[in-house]
């Protein structure tokens, strides 16, 4: 019945992000970013995974040493660096997405199962969340990882389990202050029950604060998921994610800095942009900002 | 005559800590008692933190007495059965008429929730309702489409009373309905308030802490301190010769109660 953002409220959100140059800049190559993630296996000029085995350690186009050929150069086993960073973006934005979805969805559930259980109950869960919380994403990602082996599969549990706590605690939190507010204890004496109440009355008032919360998770499920490849706990070498790509580089950073810096590159600016973004998206969320 | 609606004996304590290890309750209501019939006012009227909301609390049943009887038609509501025929007879008007209105709302969504639960109308039937009330109210009907904050403290303490209204309920609980409101614009509500129950033949529980407007607008009054009941009775007899010292200071206090000539 009620839709869960409002137009006019969108609309003032809008103008808001709009006036925000840093956050519009963000947008705009953060959008570039996933357009050539969309379209890179078509635009991407040769198979990433193939060795040039004449054309090893190529530089990039703008070094006198460059050749057309391979645009951004090649790596030491030939492979185009170009066609690369296209399959990484993809590979890399598909499991961030994935991964921050299903995070989302159980973060979600949980924590609004947590605010209408019993308050010892909720203690005893949100004190659980707070000891996962109190970890650092990476290091408690790391010793996951550690604990159920190294790869892709399991470098994307390890992440989901970082990100769940973020979500359970916001949920929890937004849906308790406002089940506080007049408006509820309104709906309430309308006659609406519980699960009423949480999906047209509450629902619609959260989701500002749980849209800010998915983007900064998405930058750091980003930067995790790179770094478990990097650290080789993530994806594994003949796979071109931006973390392997960038570890397996490390021994040419004297002699080909391309190797090195590229993927670096791409990371930086994705998870440059997503907090740009995110920061723009919180501003004009803000509901002091919003009166 | 039969009341419509009385209290008998209410008391409320609340826990003063969450920890289990520390005893304490705190004392909010000692005993409340009252009664009223159709188309009568009740004020209550006490100082901050005498527990005057918690009692309008308790009327509508936003908060459970630890004790007591809430009497409606001669039956008791507190009983759990009765939980639905309370909701749709007596009904409440919140001091913050904003904070009352979901923002992220149409005023025709909120309007709509009350008899999407407590009716079996269909959807014409609930425009057509909706369209009744906000003209009694005073309002436009193609107001219900707007969002609560495109509206004046005036209109949208008209859309909270259009809210309660749309059960027709028998008794209406007012949680100091005006007193966030200016000067001139409080005057139209409290006429508007009148003039319904003219028409309607409402109950109201007004709660209070302007006496002059207890004086204008009600039959009864009950005197709380501290959640004890002070005095209970008519308005003229309390406030010509009140029997408690604290009915005494409250009156001598108020700046716009106007002392009777004798």
């Amino acid at each position: 019945m009620i839709k869960p953002m409002v137009s006019a409220n969108q609309k003032a959100a809008w103008v808001i992000f709009r006036h925000n140059k840093g956050a519009m800049i963000g947008l705009i190559v953060l959008s570039f970013i996933l357009l050539m993630a969309l379209i890179g296996p078509w635009i991407a000029p040769h198979d990433p995974a193939h060795q040039f085995n004449t054309s090893i350690l190529v530089p990039p186009i703008w070094n006198d040493a460059g050749n057309f050929q391979y645009f951004f150069g090649t790596d030491d086993l030939g492979r185009d660096m170009l066609s690369r960073l296209l399959y990484g973006a993809r590979l890399s934005l598909q499991l961030t997405f994935m991964v921050v979805l299903i995070a989302a969805l159980i973060g979600i559930v949980i924590g609004a199962a947590a605010a209408f259980i019993n308050p010892t109950l909720r203690s005893l869960l949100m004190r659980i969340m707070d000891l996962l919380l109190s970890f650092p994403s990476l290091l408690l990602a790391i010793a996951i990882v550690a604990i159920i082996g190294p790869g892709l599969p399991n470098a994307i549990y390890a992440v989901v389990i970082v990100l769940v706590p973020q979500f359970v605690r916001i949920t929890q939190s937004s849906i308790s202050e406002e089940l506080n507010k007049d408006y509820v204890m309104a709906a309430r004496l309308d006659g609406a029950k519980k699960l009423r109440l949480l999906t047209h009355h509450v629902w619609p008032n959260i989701i500002p604060a749980l849209i800010v919360q998915l983007t900064f998770s998405f930058s750091t499920a980003l930067l995790d998921i790179a770094a478990l490849g990097f650290l080789g706990l993530g994806a594994q070498p003949p796979m071109a994610e931006w973390g392997t790509m960038l570890s397996e580089s490390r021994a040419f950073i004297q002699f080909a800095p391309w190797t090195m810096t590229l993927p670096g590159l791409a990371i930086f600016l994705t998870v440059l942009s997503i907090n740009l973004v995110g920061d723009g998206v919180r501003d004009a969320l803000d509901p002091r900002l919003n009166r | 005559m039969a009341n419509l609606f009385s209290a008998k004996d209410i008391r409320k304590s609340y826990k003063v800590s969450n920890n289990p290890l520390k005893k304490g309750q705190l004392e909010v209501l000692h005993g409340v008692n009252f009664s009223l019939n159709a188309g009568q006012t009740l004020a209550v009227v006490g100082e901050s933190g005498s527990g005057k909301s918690t009692l309008a609390r308790i009327l509508v049943g936003a908060d459970k007495p630890d004790s007591g009887e809430l009497l409606f038609e001669g039956n008791n509501i507190l009983k759990k059965n009765r939980k639905f025929e309370w909701y749709k007879n007596i009904r409440m008007i919140f001091q913050d008429a904003s904070a009352s209105l979901n923002p992220r709302a149409t005023i025709r969504q909120s309007l709509e929730e009350p008899l999407h639960n407590g009716t079996h109308y269909t959807a014409s039937q609930r425009r057509d309702r909706i369209v009744e009330v906000l003209e009694m109210v005073g309002l436009r009907p193609e107001y219900a489409e707007r969002y609560p904050h495109t509206f004046s403290g005036g209109q949208r303490q008209r859309i909270a009373i259009a809210r309660a209204l749309l059960l027709r309920p028998k008794v209406i609980v007012a949680d100091e309905p005006v007193s966030a409101l200016d000067v001139s614009v409080q005057a139209q509500i409290i006429n508007l308030l009148l003039d319904l129950q003219d028409q309607l033949d409402l109950a109201y529980v007004f709660i209070s802490h302007d006496l002059g407007l207890v004086q204008h607008f009600s039959n009864k009054v009950l005197v709380l301190n501290n959640g004890t009941q002070e005095e209970y009775g008519r308005v003229a007899d309390v406030f010509s010769q009140p029997k408690s010292k604290y009915t005494l200071e409250l009156l001598n206090a108020s700046a716009g109660y106007q002392k009777p000539i004798t």
